[in-house]
């Protein structure tokens, strides 16, 4: 019979921090010290990566030395497959830092006759343990060790013995498992959650055509934790959570002032776009979003700050020659090493990876501004709510580093209408400039207006403008014709006050007059 | 040639004392064609480590070839010798495998 327990002055259990980036967010600082979880995940989901992972940044990050029991596959296929992470286990097992227990399937023959245990198991966990002082273990996977003894039961009972050793030696565990269904039972025979602490779930998600692969903490027990699915993406360094909701929206907010490249929509904007603003260009193809980006980015190096151009729809030399085409040396920037172009298909890879691909692009080059062109070239490659997902991890992340980006999104029809992208970004943008189409009398015409220009005064008028091979020239605002932007332009009559005006000497007009 | 064998148990107590007598009972009268070493793996964890050892008690037919495993206390003696290979004792003359009714088997 148990005692009963002196349960006065006992401190809550205290966390160690994983070390995979991202985790930590989700457990509020860590796992519980020394207690075990338990994290499943259907084929192919990450978890032997996220067991390795945990005590290879154990090793690397916190000096903490570790054991993985592997039940399934052998020790020189995880050492192989583990050197595409640019993990080095070989020497981390020289070093007597790492160690495998090799409880893989043995090929000799076995039968069973009568009663038996899993000691010669545990031995080998706990003097593995010892011989290295080790503070992390992996056991991976249950599932595997169930194939083997094909006794739920006594499999079970042997994981609550090897568990308690673990804690005893005050090891904190990480058990892996499988399931079938990525949204029915937590695990596959319904019992091993029960041992651990603290449940993780992984999921690799077919949803129209796209793999998403997602982490979930479950629970775990006596801590709070943050619920729901999170993105998270293997890279070639390992596992990446990008935990959204812990961006705050605490950026300060800068007055400074750059210039678009184009004089008079500095003027429409009130003076240029702030520093750290995210500009978005909407227009039908053809439009000049293009022409604006390239403008854009030309005036940064032109300054000396670093740029960093984003390309979903043109290759590197289509873009260098139609800057050439405008009078603007590209490949002069980029000698210099102002400008950094990236050319990538949308398709090539999910939406995380595009957005932590961009995150190291931006902390490696350190760019003072960002041009994506476009944006909508992402929409059109993942769900709705991947790309606001996808939209918002990159607009935080430009805004703290404070580059200025412009962003262009390509509108379905060539007179406007309603883009998806602009559905959802549009609240998340700080500048919103439309270019459209505008067909006044047999002739077809462009217009440009700001109409958003977040902390700031904006000319609030329809602007033409027209391109040629001297770029992009804003001129006069649109008089006398109503709904260029909302819907068929129509031609009204002069306004009471433009006749009143035409009656005298026009005065020099001032930035932000309104007539 | 004689067969080894390799009985692991984690301790001399329990189940392992029960698989140890059983095993001695059976490859008593097969005599010294029959070798036996007993492994602790509580006292020799690397030697578990080194067969592969999870499961006690377990007894492993080290040589010559067929390698067999049986894990349990080995209560069903004819089970243990038919896994084991040892129904045929091989004749140390001709170095070819006889075959050898054991009539001590089941005593």
């Amino acid at each position: 019979m148990k005692e009963a327990h002196n349960v006065e002055g006992l401190e809550s259990t205290p966390k160690i921090p994983v070390g995979i980036d991202g985790f930590e967010y989700l457990t509020d600082g860590g796992l519980p010290k020394g207690r075990a979880a338990y994290v499943v995940g259907s084929s192919g989901t990450g978890k032997t990566i996220f067991g390795v992972e945990f005590l290879y940044r154990g090793i690397t990050l916190f000096g903490e030395p570790g054991v993985f029991v592997t039940f399934e596959e052998r020790p020189e296929d995880i050492v192989r497959n583990m050197k595409n992470l640019g993990w080095d286990l070989g020497k981390l097992i020289s070093e007597e830092k790492f160690r495998f227990v090799d409880a893989s399937p043995d090929s000799t023959p076995c039968e069973v006759v009568g009663t038996y245990d899993l000691s010669g198991l545990l031995v080998q966990v706990e003097h593995a343990i010892q011989a290295l002082g080790a503070k992390r273990a992996v056991l991976d996977s249950v599932g595997a060790l169930l194939y083997q003894f094909e006794n739920p039961a006594l499999v079970r009972r042997e994981l609550f013995r090897l568990a308690d050793s673990l804690k005893a030696f005050g090891v904190t565990a990480i058990l892996t498992g499988e399931r079938l269904e990525e949204y029915g039972p937590i695990s596959r025979f319904g019992t091993e959650e029960f041992v651990a602490d603290s449940v993780v779930v992984l999921r690799n998600v077919l949803h129209e055509e796209k793999c998403r692969r997602t982490i979930q903490v479950l629970k775990i027990r006596g801590q709070s934790h943050l619920k729901g699915e999170f993105p998270f993406t293997i890279t070639g360094n390992g596992i990446s959570v990008l935990p959204l909701s812990a961006i705050r929206l605490s950026q300060e907010s800068s007055n400074e002032r750059l210039s678009t490249g184009n004089a008079e929509l500095d003027r429409m904007t009130g003076g240029g776009i702030f520093k750290d603003s995210v500009f978005l260009v909407s227009g039908p193809t053809g439009s000049g979003k293009t022409l604006m980006s390239t403008i854009f980015a030309n005036e940064g190096c032109r300054t000396g700050e670093k740029v960093l151009l984003l390309a979903y729809e043109e290759s590197r030399e289509q873009l260098l020659r139609n800057a050439q085409s405008w009078g603007m040396d590209f490949q002069a920037w980029e000698t210099q090493g102002l400008l950094k172009i990236v050319c990538e298909y949308p398709e090539v890879m999910g939406l995380e990876d595009h957005l932590l691909a961009i995150r190291r692009q931006i902390e490696q080059f350190r760019p003072n501004r960002m041009v994506m062109d476009s944006v909508s070239a992402m929409e059109r490659v993942a769900t709705v709510r991947n790309f606001r997902e996808f939209v918002i991890g990159l607009t935080s992340f430009v805004k703290q580093e404070r580059v200025c980006s412009l962003m262009t999104s390509t509108t379905p029809q060539l007179s406007g209408g309603e883009s998806v992208t602009e559905t959802h970004i549009s609240t998340i943008t700080d500048i919103i400039a439309l270019l459209r189409y505008v067909e006044i009398a047999g002739e077809l015409r462009r217009g440009l207006a700001v109409i958003k220009m977040r902390g700031s005064q904006h000319d609030k008028t329809v602007h033409e403008y027209t391109i040629d091979s001297t770029g992009l020239n804003v001129g006069e605002r649109f008089r006398n014709i109503d709904n260029i932007l909302l819907g068929v332009p129509k031609v009204s009559g002069p306004s009471e006050s433009d006749q009143l005006e035409g009656m005298f000497k026009p005065e020099a007009s001032v930035p932000g007059a309104t007539t | 040639m004689s067969i080894s064998l390799k009985l692991f148990v984690a301790g001399r107590t329990g189940i392992g004392a029960v698989a140890e007598r059983n095993l001695h009972n059976l490859v008593g009268p097969l005599g010294s064609g029959v070798e036996v070493e007993i492994i602790d793996v509580l006292e020799h964890p690397a030697l578990a480590a080194r067969d592969h050892i999870l499961a006690t008690p377990a007894v492993v037919r080290i040589a010559p070839p067929p390698r067999r495993k049986v894990i349990g206390d080995l209560s069903e003696q004819d089970l243990v010798l038919a896994q084991l290979d040892l129904m045929r004792v091989p004749d140390e003359r001709t170095h070819t495998a006889q075959t050898e009714v054991v009539h001590e088997r089941g005593a």
